[in-house]
């Protein structure tokens, strides 16, 4: 009786089936396994260093991601033990996508041979060996608009890559705002054709503040000639109690000196450091002592 | 010996002691919590101390013009190498004091319309910072706190007289002026101060006029001014030269590998 009075909710229901089936249509991408640290940190293509860099920080505790690779899209997944196994390789992974928030829910996960994937102009952009297209002037425009951006500080990293016309932004920020606002300026660049923004925004929880607040305040007592009024050449991103230190020093001690500090930072979990010796720096030394 | 009445009554003597003296611990603890708790931002109708300055400011000595600003700002930028803007990531913005001119009778500025202007230009102030620093609840490390005030306003036009009490006036912006400070919402260490003296013409809050919307229409402008002009203070301070910028980028280039 029931089902006779409301038969005209049959067709409906099924109508909502269908369109819900779509929006969560399975899809398969061919993806590197990266470290969520690496995968914010590089750019370009799948070098020996950024996979140096994936197991190295995946070792001391960063997340595992897939990175698709014909345009760098990061992806964060639900089952992190279904690709933990192919860390620094490249994977076939067959799931739902969600563009929105950049997670995909896994259904499958297969290793995938490098050798499958064809040479030539079919090769996927993170695999790409040769250099991109030189465009010097419209690289030197990108750079200049996201260093002039102003809200950057201490505890922010943009940086990006351009291959033809495509630019993919990636780093991590502590305010929402400059994810748009890198993406805006970039977008409005002549010759600038897509924008992938792999940029995360770390959030503001009063842990996490207190943290950069005790490491900016060590680092910069310990290290205070890399600190000037707008900037540093240390950056301190924090996310979720774990301290990543980028940046350019002048001699391997500062590098340990920086680690040891945040080390000793309250509350903080883990300490990544990603600094890099400036050429010139520890090397330059040593050649003048021979 | 004790008779029983006595006992009875030195029993009774007891429970109230007993009962006294809870009383009193209990009124003692509320009191030593309530005295415990940080003093709540204020708000209010505050009389200015006198023509030239509030007294809202912590220090109006250190106020300087912006080059890059307009005429009618001057500000104070800390410039210490750790307490300065660049090393805060959010702000808590209190409510807006407002201070009657220094001639000016507080008692017959109409509250309401006070306390209707502070939320105003207090909206209007989240509305202008929070693009450069996300708006928080709680202080703590790397939280800035904004206080502003509102200075030099004026009694207006009459407002709807309320029963029985001293007939109110409007709340006249038009001469008034725009004192702020963001201060470490830890230390209450002073990081910038801004003073505005733009002037909003015709700028009234609850005039019972015909013209009152028109009235009100140029203070909400006048307070949007503001804030907008506040946000450019912010934007002048965090502008970076080429130099640094180049510094800055130089030090993440390994990365990208360009």
């Amino acid at each position: 009786m029931v089902l006779q009075r409301c038969r005209w909710l049959v067709p409906l229901a099924l109508l909502g089936g269908v369109l819900s089936a779509a929006d969560k249509e399975t899809t398969t991408i061919q993806a590197y396994v990266d470290s969520d640290i690496c995968s914010h940190l590089y750019t370009g293509s799948l070098t020996p260093a950024r996979m140096e860099c994936t197991k190295d920080t995946y070792k001391q505790g960063s997340n595992p991601v897939l990175v698709r690779l014909t345009d760098k899209w990061v992806f964060e997944v639900n089952k992190e033990k279904m690709i933990k196994k192919l860390v620094g390789e490249l994977a076939t992974a067959e799931g739902q996508v969600n563009y929105g928030d950049s997670t995909m829910k896994l259904a499958s996960v297969q290793p995938l041979d490098r050798a499958s994937i064809p040479a030539g102009k079919a090769t996927p952009a993170l695999l790409e060996s040769r250099p991109a297209k030189a465009n010097a002037a419209l690289h030197e425009r990108v750079r200049h608009e996201l260093a002039m951006m102003p809200y950057v500080g201490y505890f922010d990293f943009i940086s990006f890559t351009l291959d033809d016309g495509q630019v993919t932004l990636t780093g991590w920020t502590t305010r929402p705002t400059n994810r748009s606002e890198a993406q805006n300026r970039v977008k409005q660049i002549e010759g600038v054709e897509t924008v992938v923004n792999n940029m995360e925004v770390t959030p503001l929880s009063p842990m996490d503040n207190q943290i950069r607040a005790a490491a900016l305040g060590a680092l910069q007592r310990n290290l205070s000639r890399y600190f000037w009024g707008s900037g540093s050449d240390i950056k301190i991103v924090v996310k979720r109690g774990d301290i990543i230190l980028l940046g350019t020093v002048a001699t391997k001690t500062d590098s340990d000196i920086a680690a040891l500090r945040c080390n000793g930072v309250p509350s903080a979990f883990h300490v990544f450091n990603l600094l890099k010796v400036a050429e010139g720096g520890d090397a330059a030394k040593k050649e003048k002592g021979k | 010996m004790r008779t029983r009445q006595e006992a009875r009554t030195g029993t009774m003597n007891a429970t109230a002691q007993r009962l006294g003296t809870m009383v009193m611990t209990v009124l003692l603890l509320g009191a030593v919590g309530c005295s415990s708790n940080p003093p709540a931002p204020s708000s209010g109708i505050k009389k200015a101390a006198s023509k030239e300055q509030s007294g809202f400011l912590k220090d109006y000595s250190r106020l300087t013009r912006h080059p890059k600003l307009d005429e009618s700002i001057s500000a104070f930028v800390n410039d210490d190498a750790v307490k300065n803007l660049h090393a805060y990531v959010g702000v808590i913005v209190d409510p807006v004091d407002i201070y009657v001119a220094s001639d000016a009778d507080p008692s017959r500025i109409s509250a309401p319309n006070a306390e209707r202007a502070a939320l105003y230009f207090k909206s209007a102030l989240i509305g202008a910072v929070q693009d450069a620093f996300p708006v928080v609840q709680e202080p703590g490390p790397l939280v800035l706190r904004l206080r502003s005030a509102i200075v030099g306003v004026d009694t207006g036009g009459e407002v709807a007289a309320e029963a029985g009490g001293q007939p109110q006036k409007a709340v006249n912006i038009s001469k008034a002026i725009v004192e702020l400070e963001l201060v470490d919402s830890v230390s209450g260490e002073v990081i910038a101060a801004v003073v505005d003296t733009e002037a909003v013409e015709g700028g009234e809050v609850g005039h019972v006029h015909l013209s009152r919307e028109e009235r009100f229409a140029a203070a909400r402008t006048g307070m949007d001014n503001w804030a907008v002009r506040v946000r450019e203070f912010l934007n002048a301070a965090h502008e970076r030269s080429s130099e640094d910028a180049d510094r800055a980028d130089k030090a993440l280039r390994p990365y990208s590998g360009y």
